[in-house]
């Protein structure tokens, strides 16, 4: 299915940009246009730490048997999605999942642009620096060859004025940094990144969202609100006169200025009047996985994160969302250990236990917020149709980071093709290597309302996918040419 | 028949291609500060060269854990009821604080991660203790005064606060400039100006960060800072907290100007009341620095492997942090020791019956004149006792053993594996062999040896212990589906770990003759010096630049009389802890 394909692209284009220069149309504009002024889709992923995803395990039975040629990479493949009489598409891929296939796609053959071997969690989202090297600190072998430092997909967006026009009450929420990376110094990205900060516990995610709520017609609050407004400001003015000191170092101004950011963000939050949440509920206890011991209160706990989560997406206070699942506690074991013991010590396989684990947070945490999201956002389409979720990992087997699994559901606004299991390995000599993963985050970026000219004026090949000669697994031209693009077949949106 | 000139023709070959792996590793060492004054150093002292301008820390903010102990002791001008109150009025937005947490560094302590959960909590803290002040007049009175009792404060009011509470809370005396401003930002507030005026503190980067001032420039783009900021890198390295009266007098007085000064406060700070705040400052270094949170213990309870693995044995990380706790306070405070006995002491700190039951010994009453001492050629040091040793399942994981000891005991990180291994599968399960022979067979290819010659022996080293760390000489072979006990086999720890280059000819088979090694290697020592560096500075230190301080830390916990004591209270009287860098 499509969602309101052509006219979003194109109001982006013409009249929405008009529509923001000039607010004063707004008054005569119909309320549909309006909405459709600002891309609203929602980028949420459910990332699986380590992975080590079995491929027998993780895709469906039959293969993608209808072939795509044209000006690719190399001829793919794909199959509409089914459960062929079973009762789940996959071991991993369970049954919670049959009633959102027609809006899901499973993604086989993209391909990490070069080895890491383990541990590359900040891969998921397009932090490829992890890649060559960074294992126990060590420095890289070629440095000339090293990946830059950038901003994870999820906070590049986060941070990008086209998808948030004004400020919202949360640019990004993020369970377990694993993946999501910010760059330690924004004006000199060597430096390096460090992990986003996230709400560990479901008061501190329900705050993010919902705690700057104030009730417009209370004077009280209202006053309250004013004086706060104004204690900010004078905060931002003693961080400004800290910054100018003359006894400070340019790395001390860095931190006076990471703090002056964050004020800014809040005056700016504090100014800004967000309409009421009706699904937000009440504030609820900081209960964190930590504290959820049993079956019982671990799946109490995804409930109401995906209840406060979803209701913050659907009411605008985000649009991101970024999730390490929780696999430490998950119900059978230690995720984490059985995946990383497999390459290593351990005397036997582990990939029935790993499987377990995955099909337990889609049943627990994925599923749930899947539910949550798809009512009717209004044009006939809902909240999860105007939306992509990513679920994957980075090792499809132990040490291999290529052929990655990826799970998306969500068109993006229809931007995405869905209902399909697109497999992008070159078929010869069995199955050959793929094309770049970079390409399904080009594919995102782009379903959330980026041009080509906006990842790419980054200036950085991490997102875009050009690499420099000799970064990369050894991949042909072909390949390599096509990396700037965004995934053939399944991105429709331009 | 092969000849001998062929066998020398393959010999080469085989050694050629072997020879970027091995360079892969060695290179690195090459090129680090690592191979010429740590690892591989024959040189066991840091050099010192006094012209050189060290490397110094930088304005952070305080940690969750300061700000808290901070706003602690600001509430003791109330009543004890009234700080229990304060307490639950403000807990809620406290707990919304993030974590202090080592995502930007490797010490929580050294946290200095800046987020917009953390903004609003900050700003949402000072205005929830403000509303807990205004909540009635002897609140009021006593943390502004009596000037204050009416909910409004005027300049004399302001002035006289600036002078008392308000020295407290920017932790040195506030600047007329600031006193004016004050009168003039609350005209800007509607309500009770006192409850603003507290606020308006509170949420000042004065308070939640360290704002150091400086007094002498040093050239250099070096500056000496204040005896009020001595005062408070004083208070919050050993105490995380502001300082208390009398070194803030100290500051006020100018003894802290004198290093004779510094001197008498640190001696008096070192006293026994205090030894419980400094033994968990030291305590949390060791657990970090022994990655404790990340241990994944066995569960002897997990399956019927399990149970019949771990026989009857528990082990909980409340027992192992137990131990380190009170191994360190021992030779922090109790009998102070060098760096070398942290390696060598066969001393055992288990106070529970799980952890002494692992170690074959009886529990530790506390009492430091009924030690217990481990069975004799056991165990000795950190690296022989269940917080190293430690991991889940029915198997050791010598690989890891042989990381966490080049990268952490002896600052030796090893590179990526070679990007030609794509598929490295699990080591197979074969019964009929030991853990150290299957991963010597599973690494024997050259393109892994190049790194595993490295790290195999440096770990195989400790065989003799099991995933519980139990001591072994013999190996259990469980059947991984049924449990069943399949084979016994002898423990082999012969090996030859090259801890250094100068000591790569030794070879071992007892784990405390290795652990003995590895305290009198140099490369430990020098190691552990470098990470407390990393620990009080806040940054990794450069060997060059900050040679002179490293030598001095080094010099202050080596075997020669020094001690954990002397390091942690050499440090606050050196020249470096009040030295701050400045733009140039």
């Amino acid at each position: 299915m499509f969602y309101h394909k052509a006219s979003r692209r194109h109001f982006l284009i013409g009249a929405g940009k008009a529509a923001l220069a000039l607010p004063i149309l707004s008054s005569i504009m119909p309320r549909q246009a309006l909405a459709q002024a600002v891309n609203n889709t929602r980028f949420i992923t459910f990332y699986m730490p380590h992975g080590n995803i079995s491929s027998s395990l993780f895709y469906p039975s039959n293969a993608a048997s209808t072939e795509v040629t044209g000006d690719y990479a190399h001829p793919f493949y794909h199959s509409p999605l089914s459960l062929g009489g079973q009762p789940q598409i996959s071991r991993m891929l369970s049954s919670g999942l049959n009633p959102f296939i027609s809006k899901m796609n499973i993604i086989r053959g993209t391909d990490m642009p070069t080895y890491k071997g383990n541990h590359g969690d900040f891969t998921f989202l397009g932090q490829f620096h992890q890649l060559r090297g960074k294992w126990s600190g060590a420095p890289l072998r070629d440095s000339q060859l090293e990946f830059p430092h950038v901003p994870s997909v999820d906070q590049f967006l986060a941070a990008h004025n086209k998808i948030y026009p004004t400020t919202p009450s949360a640019r990004s929420v993020v369970y377990g940094a694993a993946s999501s990376r910010v760059l330690v110094n924004p004006s000199n990205p060597a430096e390096g990144t460090k992990g986003a900060p996230g709400q560990g516990d479901l008061l501190s995610l329900w705050n993010t969202l919902f705690g700057g709520d104030v009730d417009s017609q209370d004077p009280q609050q209202m006053a309250r609100l004013q004086n706060k407004k104004t204690l900010v400001d004078q905060v931002l003015g003693d961080l400004n006169s800290i910054k100018n000191r003359r006894d400070i170092s340019t790395e001390d101004v860095r931190t006076v200025e990471s703090f002056a950011d964050e004020v800014n963000e809040l005056q700016m939050k504090l100014n800004a009047t967000a309409a009421q949440c009706a699904g937000k509920g009440t504030a609820p206890s900081a209960l964190s996985i930590n504290g959820s011991s049993t079956d019982a209160e671990r799946t109490q706990f995804f409930d109401l994160y995906t209840s406060i989560l979803a209701a913050g997406l659907k009411c605008g206070r985000t649009k991101i969302a970024t999730i390490k699942t929780p696999g430490n506690q998950a119900a059978s074991g230690n995720w984490h250990a059985w995946s990383h013991n497999d390459p290593h010590d351990a005397p036997y396989d582990h990939k029935e236990v790993v499987a377990d684990n995955v099909s337990y947070i889609i049943e627990n945490m994925v599923v749930p917020l899947l539910t949550k999201l798809d009512t009717n956002e209004g044009s006939g389409s809902t909240f999860l149709d105007n939306s992509v979720v990513l679920f994957g990992g980075v090792n499809s087997g132990a040490h291999k980071q290529y052929h990655l699994p990826m799970l998306t559901v969500g068109s993006g606004g229809g931007a995405f093709r869905t209902g399909h299991y697109i497999d992008y390995r070159k078929r010869v000599n069995g199955s050959g290597r793929g094309v770049y993963y970079n390409q399904l985050l080009i594919s995102i970026m782009m379903a959330m309302g980026l041009s080509p000219q906006d990842i790419a004026a980054n200036g950085n090949y991490a997102y875009s996918g050009v690499l420099p000669e000799g970064m990369g697994y050894s991949y042909s031209p072909s390949v390599t040419n096509m990396a700037p693009n965004p995934l053939p077949f399944l991105y429709t949106g331009s | 028949m092969i000849s001998l000139q062929q066998i020398r023709w393959k010999l080469i070959i085989v050694l050629t291609l072997m020879l970027p792996m091995y360079q892969n590793c060695g290179q690195f060492n090459s090129n680090s500060e690592g191979l010429n004054l740590s690892s591989f150093g024959n040189n066991s002292k840091f050099q010192c060269d006094p012209s050189a301008t060290p490397t110094v820390s930088n304005t952070r903010r305080l940690t969750k854990k300061e700000y808290v102990n901070t706003l602690t002791d600001l509430a003791k001008v109330f009543s004890l009821n009234d700080q229990q109150a304060l307490q639950a009025a403000i807990q809620s937005e406290l707990d919304l604080i993030p974590a202090d947490s080592n995502l930007d560094s490797r010490f929580s302590e050294n946290s200095n991660f800046v987020s917009q959960q953390l903004t609003d909590s900050l700003v949402n803290v000072a205005i929830a203790f403000s509303d807990f002040v205004a909540q009635n007049n002897t609140r009021l009175t006593q943390f502004i005064g009596a000037c204050a009792a009416s909910g409004d404060v005027n300049s004399a009011c302001i002035n006289s606060f600036s002078q008392n509470m308000g020295k407290k809370i920017f932790r040195r005396p506030m600047t007329p400039e600031e006193v004016q401003d004050l009168n003039t930002q609350l005209q800007a507030y509607t309500g009770s100006s006192a409850k603003w005026l507290v606020a308006r503190m509170l949420a000042s980067p004065q308070f939640f960060m360290h704002v150091e001032d400086t007094k002498t420039d040093l050239g250099g783009g070096l500056h000496e800072i204040t005896d009020h900021a001595l005062a408070n890198r004083i208070s919050y390295f050993l105490f995380d907290t502001m300082p208390d009266d009398e070194l803030m007098a100290a500051a006020d007085s100018g003894q802290l100007s004198t290093v004779a000064g510094v001197q008498e406060q640190l001696n008096r700070l070192g006293n026994q009341q205090n030894h419980a705040a400094m033994k968990n400052l030291m305590a949390s270094f060791f657990e970090q620095w022994l990655k404790l949170d990340e241990m994944v213990l066995p569960d002897a309870n997990a399956n019927t492997l399990m149970q019949n693995y771990a026989a009857g044995d528990q082990l909980t990380m409340e027992s192992i942090k137990n131990e380190i706790h009170e191994m360190i306070g021992y030779f922090t405070f109790t009998n102070p020791g060098s760096f070398r006995d942290l390696f060598t002491t066969d001393i055992s700190f288990a106070v529970d019956n799980n952890l002494a039951r692992i170690y074959g010994v009886q529990p530790w009453n506390g009492n430091p004149s009924n030690l217990v001492r481990f069975p004799a050629g056991e165990r000795a040091g950190l690296i022989t006792r269940a917080a190293f040793l430690a991991n889940q399942g029915s198997l050791t994981k010598p690989i890891h053993r042989g990381i966490h000891i080049r990268h952490d005991i002896l600052c030796d990180p090893l590179p990526s594996p070679p990007a030609e291994i794509f598929d490295m599968r699990a080591v197979p399960f074969d019964e009929s062999l030991t853990t150290r022979e299957r991963i010597a067979h599973k690494t024997s290819d050259s393109s892994c040896m190049g790194c595993h010659s490295r790290i195999n022996d440096t770990g195989f080293a400790l065989e003799n212990y099991d995933s519980f760390g139990r001591f072994r000489l013999q190996e259990k072979i469980f059947d991984p589906e049924t449990g069943t006990l399949l084979q016994t086999h002898p423990v082999d720890a012969h090996v030859q770990p090259r801890i250094t280059r100068e000591t790569s000819n030794q070879s071992f088979s007892s784990p405390v003759d290795y652990s003995r090694a590895i305290a009198e290697s140099g490369a430990a020592e020098k190691c552990f010096v470098k990470t407390f560096y990393e620990f009080v500075y806040q940054r990794y230190p450069d060997v060059e630049a900050d040679g002179c301080s490293l030598e001095q830390m080094r010099a202050s916990v080596n075997d020669e009389g020094g001690s954990l004591k002397e390091l942690l209270f050499r440090i606050p009287a050196s020249r470096q802890f009040r030295l701050k860098r400045v733009s140039q």
